[in-house]
């Protein structure tokens, strides 16, 4: 019986690490311009969770943001999120990240390739961006998370193209 | 089991909706339902004990019976509610050229009220949609009523209505119409009535297509 629970706890043990290391965007935010009517939450709410890849959105009309909670092992569009917000009423302004992933070249650019999804996006060159560099070394495999502002795409820019990361914050491990 | 417990074995079996009363006198366990308190006795060996459990049992119960009332009594808004949601209440609202529309008005149609705020933005977004839809459907006998959440300027609405070219009528509504309806606190709220008049559905938020083609479509 009581090898019986210890394998019960272990397993549980197992799926809750896994179900961790599966969330490797850990968090998205967007201010939204326009965030004011606590009864229209809803309609916003519901154009963002038919955004593939988005769990739960939660509206926050006194901050003027929305943070979503994004499906395990998978990654978001973030045009489509701007699209779903626009779609709801709103006006979309800045879009927060923090995920997990590694850095590497795209296209002569360093690139963040978040962890088991299809995710890519480009870090724009700045004092953190030199941080990192200098922190992975020659190890780009090391796992990171960083932290940032997604930065808009430039007017004539292709859709799906990656878009830019500005880091604010970063961890090597 | 001594004498004065046939007359508390009575009491309990009367507030029990099941024949325990041949187990009485052993102890006492109690359940409480929505259906009203019930007894279940278990072993209990000192009767002057057990018959003053008994007591503060009862006591308990008809606190218990005196709760499942008022729980009973609050609930029959709601029920009501729904009775009346059944069919559409009936409406008289003024519309933006100032003439009055009824629900009976468009008898044998079927329905889409949208309950919606010119101070919402998702009801704005919506409208062109809603547009769309009562343009491409009106022939299979679909009809759109905008009823407007107070507060609202009448000029904003009018304002609204020839920005958005909206082809449905726009109605100015009355807090007495979106409770009758159960708009609560999400907008825009789109109720669907059928050709006989019966609420078939509520959507909540914006109507988006899949929920036209899975809610209206079927009644058209």
């Amino acid at each position: 019986m009581n090898r019986m629970k210890k394998a019960a706890v272990a397993l549980l043990l197992v799926l809750t690490l896994a179900s961790v290391a599966w969330a490797q965007i850990k968090k998205v935010t967007i201010k939204v311009d326009g965030l004011a009517c606590p009864f229209c939450a809803y309609g916003l709410q519901k154009e963002l969770k038919r955004v593939p890849g988005v769990a739960d959105a939660k509206v926050y009309v006194d901050g003027g943001r929305v943070d979503l909670t994004v499906k395990n092992g998978q990654s978001v569009d973030f045009d489509a999120i701007e699209e779903a917000v626009k779609k709801g009423g709103y006006t979309p302004r800045d879009i927060w990240l923090e995920a997990t992933g590694r850095v590497e070249q795209w296209n002569g650019q360093p690139a963040f390739v978040i962890s088991d999804s299809d995710g890519k996006l480009l870090l724009a060159a700045g004092e953190n961006l030199s941080k990192l560099s200098s922190s992975l070394a020659d190890q780009t495999a090391r796992s990171v998370t960083i932290a940032g502002k997604l930065q808009k795409q430039q007017p004539g820019g292709h859709h799906g193209h990656p878009h830019t990361l500005v880091i604010e914050r970063f961890e090597v491990r | 089991m001594n004498g004065r417990l046939p007359e508390i074995e009575a009491l309990v079996f009367w507030h029990s909706a099941k024949s325990r009363v041949a187990q009485l006198g052993y102890g006492v366990e109690i359940q409480c339902s929505r259906t009203g308190p019930s007894i279940q006795v278990v072993k209990c060996s000192d009767h002057f004990l057990l018959t003053r459990f008994l007591i503060f049992v009862l006591l308990i119960l008809i606190l218990l019976t005196f709760q499942s009332v008022i729980a009973v009594n609050h609930e029959s808004p709601s029920q009501e509610t729904k009775s009346v949601a059944a069919s559409a209440p009936a409406f008289a609202l003024k519309d933006i050229r100032g003439r009055t529309a009824r629900l009976s008005d468009y008898k044998g149609k079927v329905l889409l009220i949208n309950f919606w705020a010119t101070w919402c933005p998702p009801c704005r977004a919506e409208m062109p949609e809603l547009v769309k839809l009562q343009k491409q459907y009106q022939s299979g006998g679909l009809q759109i009523i905008g009823i407007t959440l107070p507060p609202y300027q009448r000029s904003s609405v009018r304002a609204m209505s020839r920005h958005l070219r909206v082809n449905y009528p726009l109605l100015f509504g009355r807090p007495s119409v979106s409770a009758a309806y159960d708009v609560g606190e999400v907008m825009p709220t789109t109720i669907v009535v059928d050709r006989k008049g019966r609420i078939r559905d509520r959507i909540l938020g914006i109507l988006e297509p899949e929920e036209f083609d899975q809610k209206v479509k079927p009644l058209l």
